[in-house]
């Protein structure tokens, strides 16, 4: 038979596949039994540490990695110290395989680290979540299919330094993630993607870019049919409008994002859309209108345990309150922060900040100025935990 | 103020996979359906060499079989993959540099220079039979002195692994130069 000049020089090797399918069916094995455990772990009585995890033997497979991993990424959010432990003990898992073809255990290796990386940012540990990344990367070193990988990681980088008010690099590292995901074909990420790009606008006060970004991706990510991702974008949208003082537009996109969140039950995004409502009722005049909304904000943020969150909230509104020079009604807010702070035993930089507004407002000295200082020290805290609070000079 | 749509949509890997016979087609189907694609674009696209195409094509697929469940479109991500691994094999083949004569190495033989000149060349040729990337740790280690620690700073990777890779390399050099080194039977 002739052969066609384009034939490949290869044909389709069966053995090769049904080395693959078996990899593939392996893992799915593995995974299973894994998923039980963990299961079983997270259950029990235990701590959960890296150890409990690799002490168990069945758990040293690639297919473990690989559940310890999804895990991680569910808990990332709500619970990143237990995210950070099963990716730490995703990576001594790995570290540890041997009967997988290198390439696979590269990329495992790589996505265990990345994994390491989004947990410590959503701990606020950008420093050693760079790190990780790093360490992802030279995971990936002599692998030659590693794009995907190398795109996803570039992702999570670009979220750190966006965190990290790095806006300029985040901004290019995102792009690039953008494009590498376009060039696969994966829709879903490159909205993730876009969404970032969305984020840094925000940040840079390019609010028209932003409106501009998110407006452009909403045809795809209501394909997506994921009404939670849905509400994110109009809640961003509805913020971009926001600060370019389009109120009723706002206000419409904010509503929407409500309807979308209390659909999806993401009771904490409803919570801050909420209070995006009430900075837009205080824009508009409607100063008592969002006191009342603000104060259901704080209790539903205390309620979910949210409490930094909660005390920026009562701040917002000791600042309308300092406005209209109600002065004994914002030292008692003041008061019920430092007690409330003290109780918890948050950060004695946070409570010093928190005495400093309550002793000026006593001394009725305090306004919005101090009220905005005080804001944005403890809303710093999350990136620098260790920052001395110092007052404004008098 | 936003809320953090980043944050709340990261990449949420699957726990669990589609049942097993479901997800074993996807793999064969998978294969069978973009192979010749695959070496198409890796052996005529970017023309890498005979002997690399068929090793970056498993790679190709291995990284599917790695990221089973979250490629949403096939096809163009297979492509992806494909284009990138072999940019990426050409990068590599590009800054592998020539390894100079091991003149110091130490031969089972006097030092006269026609035992000299066999031992460079059976190293020459040793070296030529090993993969590009023991020829590099090779290279590194031996050449430029580094330690495992070094290489595994420079190639950003665990000093652990680096030793694997370095003692792997060792011994299959060793081996191939002991083969090339044994007199021929008549």
């Amino acid at each position: 038979m002739n052969r066609h000049p384009d034939a490949p020089a290869f044909p389709v090797d069966d053995s090769e596949l049904a080395g693959l399918v078996d990899l593939d069916d392996a893992l799915r094995i593995e995974e299973l039994d894994a998923t039980a455990r963990l299961a079983a772990l997270l259950a029990g009585d235990r701590e959960l540490t890296p150890e409990s995890i690799t002490a168990d033997e069945a758990f040293h497979s690639a297919g473990a990695v690989r559940v310890l991993r999804a895990e991680a990424a569910r808990a990332r959010e709500r619970v990143p110290e237990r995210a950070l432990v099963l990716t730490d003990a995703a990576i001594a898992i790995v570290e540890a395989l041997r009967q997988y073809p290198p390439a696979l255990t590269a990329m495992l290796r790589a996505s265990a680290w990345r994994g390491r990386a989004d947990a410590l940012r959503y701990l606020g540990r950008y420093p050693e979540a760079l790190s990780a990344l790093d360490e992802a990367e030279g995971a990936l070193e002599l692998v030659r299919a590693r794009g995907f990988e190398e795109a996803l990681i570039t992702f999570v980088r670009a979220t750190v330094l966006w965190k990290m008010g790095r806006l300029d690099e985040a901004m290019r590292l995102a792009q690039s993630a953008t494009n590498t995901f376009r060039d696969y074909g994966d829709e879903d990420r490159v909205v993730k993607a876009r969404i970032l790009e969305g984020a840094i606008l925000f940040d840079r006060g390019e609010y028209r870019d932003a409106r501009g970004v998110y407006a452009s991706i909403l045809p795809a990510v209501q394909r997506m049919d994921d009404i939670g991702l849905s509400g994110t974008v109009m809640n961003d949208i509805g913020a971009c409008e926001q600060e370019l003082g389009e109120h009723d537009a706002a206000a419409r996109h904010f509503a929407r994002a409500l309807e979308l969140f209390d659909a999806a039950t993401m009771s904490i995004e409803a919570t801050r859309t909420r209070w995006n409502l009430a900075r837009l009722m205080l824009a508009r005049g409607q100063s008592e209108d969002a006191v009342q909304l603000l104060h259901r904000v704080a209790q539903e943020f205390e309620a979910s345990a949210s409490r930094s969150d909660a005390a920026l909230v009562l701040l917002d509104i000791a600042e309308i309150l300092v406005d209209q020079s109600r002065h004994a009604e914002s030292t008692l807010i003041a008061q019920s922060l430092v007690e409330r702070f003290t109780s918890a035993g948050m950060l004695p930089s946070a409570v010093t900040a928190l005495r400093y507004l309550h002793e000026s407002m006593l001394a009725r000295t305090a306004t919005t100025a101090t009220i905005g200082h005080v804001r944005e020290f403890l809303a710093s805290l999350t990136e620098d935990p260790h920052r001395n609070f110092v007052g404004l000079a008098s | 103020m936003r809320i953090v749509a980043s944050d709340s949509v990261a990449e949420t890997p699957p726990l669990l996979a589609p049942d097993s016979d479901a997800t074993a087609s996807d793999v064969e189907t998978c294969y069978r359906d973009n192979h010749d694609l695959i070496v198409f674009i890796v052996g005529r696209k970017f023309k890498v060499p005979q002997a690399e195409v068929e090793n970056l094509v498993q790679e190709v697929f291995l990284a599917y079989v790695a990221n089973a469940g979250r490629v949403s479109n096939v096809r163009p991500w297979l492509v992806a993959v494909a284009c990138n691994a072999a940019r990426t094999y050409w990068r590599n083949h590009e800054r592998s540099s020539a390894l100079p004569h091991h003149d110091e190495v130490h031969a089972p033989h006097s030092g006269d220079l026609a035992d000299l000149y066999l031992r460079n060349l059976t190293i020459r040729q040793m070296l030529g039979q090993l993969g590009d990337r023991q020829r590099m740790l090779l290279h590194l280690h031996y050449y430029e002195g580094l330690t495992a620690r070094e290489i595994a700073e420079r190639l950003r990777t665990t000093h652990r692994y680096v030793e694997k890779l370095l003692h792997g390399s060792v011994t299959t050099a060793r081996r191939i130069y002991f083969d090339l080194s044994r007199p021929a039977r008549l």
